[in-house]
């Protein structure tokens, strides 16, 4: 049973690999996470991951990926929701201003 | 879904502190460092808008040479709120001249005073039709003005009496890794915020001097002492620096662990 793998994603940089790196990290099934970006010129991104015997390196990263799919765009909903929120707040104290 | 212990702490939260038209400021909390750094990165280098990228020069007496002017044109910033209704050139399937994937601009100025004249962005006028809603692709002018009369239009050269310019110039999309002409952002940066916290056992230990020294310790103010109470209090978190004055006036009192920076 393997319990190693290693990723090598094109055209990519630390954008994604330091992202998805920290968030393997944080998962139990995980004993080790690392990611490189082998030459500064170059767009390739390699992420070494070892997880623990019972479980799949492949379907820890495929989680985790989706994983972070679904945070960034609560991410954006939950944005415009505050912008929604901070325009009618802006709205309303210059209304409220101008009924003096 | 998530075996992680971030998610334990709570659920991702957005505040806006600030935002303007050219300016934003909001608080993230529960989520790693991480995200909030992908996100600068992308601000920065990902973000596709429109720049100048193609001139043709048809006439130019100025002093400036003409790759001289041209670069000065691919970093005039283009309003680009509408770059998502544009294609990239190179996925375009049009042989090089299409309304979907570059905006035409075309300027001709001679100077016919004895005063110099300045050639600014103002000059620029753009030949594509406007997209639908009336949207335009324009260069910005001036600095954060909201006021129309105070906007300052770039100047691109400058020209002497009987000196002339003329040149057509074509924008496209792009992004910010392919130059820097495209970068949308002039600033993106994120910060922790620091978490103060003071040990209430240590703290119960000194006395009403000590608790003072300490306060007086921090440059920022975070600090306050009540002589009532004769209490050590956090006035503002918010300005702490991480000097870690505190901590260190802490350990020089034997009181090492009183306080607490995250």
């Amino acid at each position: 049973m393997t319990d190693a793998a290693s990723f090598i994603i094109r055209k990519e940089d630390h954008t994604l690999g330091n992202l998805v790196r920290m968030k393997l990290l944080r998962d139990e099934r995980v004993i080790f996470a690392g990611y490189k970006v082998p030459h500064p010129l170059k767009y390739d991104l390699i992420i070494k991951l070892r997880t623990t015997k019972d479980h799949n390196p492949v379907d820890v990263m495929k989680e985790n990926l989706e994983d972070i799919q679904g945070q960034l765009s609560k991410f954006q909903s939950k944005f415009g929701e505050a912008m929604r929120q901070w325009e009618m707040e802006s709205a309303h104290i210059v209304q409220s201003h101008s009924g003096w | 879904m998530s075996h992680g212990f971030y998610e334990r702490l709570g659920e991702m939260t957005i505040e806006i502190r600030d935002a303007s038209p050219n300016h934003c400021v909001f608080v993230l909390s529960n989520v790693d460092r991480s995200v909030p750094n992908a996100l600068r990165r992308v601000l920065i280098s990902e973000t596709p808008t429109m720049a100048f990228d193609f001139v043709e020069i048809q006439e130019n007496d100025s002093v400036l040479n003409d790759e001289f002017i041209a670069h000065r044109l691919g970093l005039v910033p283009l309003l680009s709120s509408n770059v998502s209704h544009f294609k990239y050139a190179h996925e375009c399937d049009c042989d090089g001249e299409c309304d979907k994937c570059r905006v035409e601009f075309e300027l001709n100025v001679r100077c016919t005073t004895d005063e110099p004249l300045d050639v600014t962005s103002s000059d620029l006028r753009n030949l594509s039709a406007p997209l639908a809603m009336g949207l335009t692709v324009r260069p910005a002018v001036g600095r954060d003005c909201p006021n129309e009369d105070e906007q300052e239009p770039i100047v691109l050269c400058r020209l002497g009496k009987g000196q002339s310019l003329k040149f057509r110039a074509t924008a496209r999309k792009g992004i910010g890794k392919e130059h820097a002409k495209f970068q949308p952002v002039s600033v993106a940066t994120f910060y922790a915020e620091p978490v103060v916290r003071i040990d209430p056992e240590i703290h119960d230990q000194l006395n009403f001097e000590q608790k003072e020294t300490v306060e007086q310790s921090c440059p920022s103010l975070v600090f306050k002492t009540d002589s009532t109470t004769e209490m050590l209090e956090i006035e503002d978190m918010d300005r702490c620096t991480r000097c870690m004055e505190c901590v260190a006036t802490a350990k020089s009192i034997d009181a090492p662990g009183l306080i607490k920076i995250d």
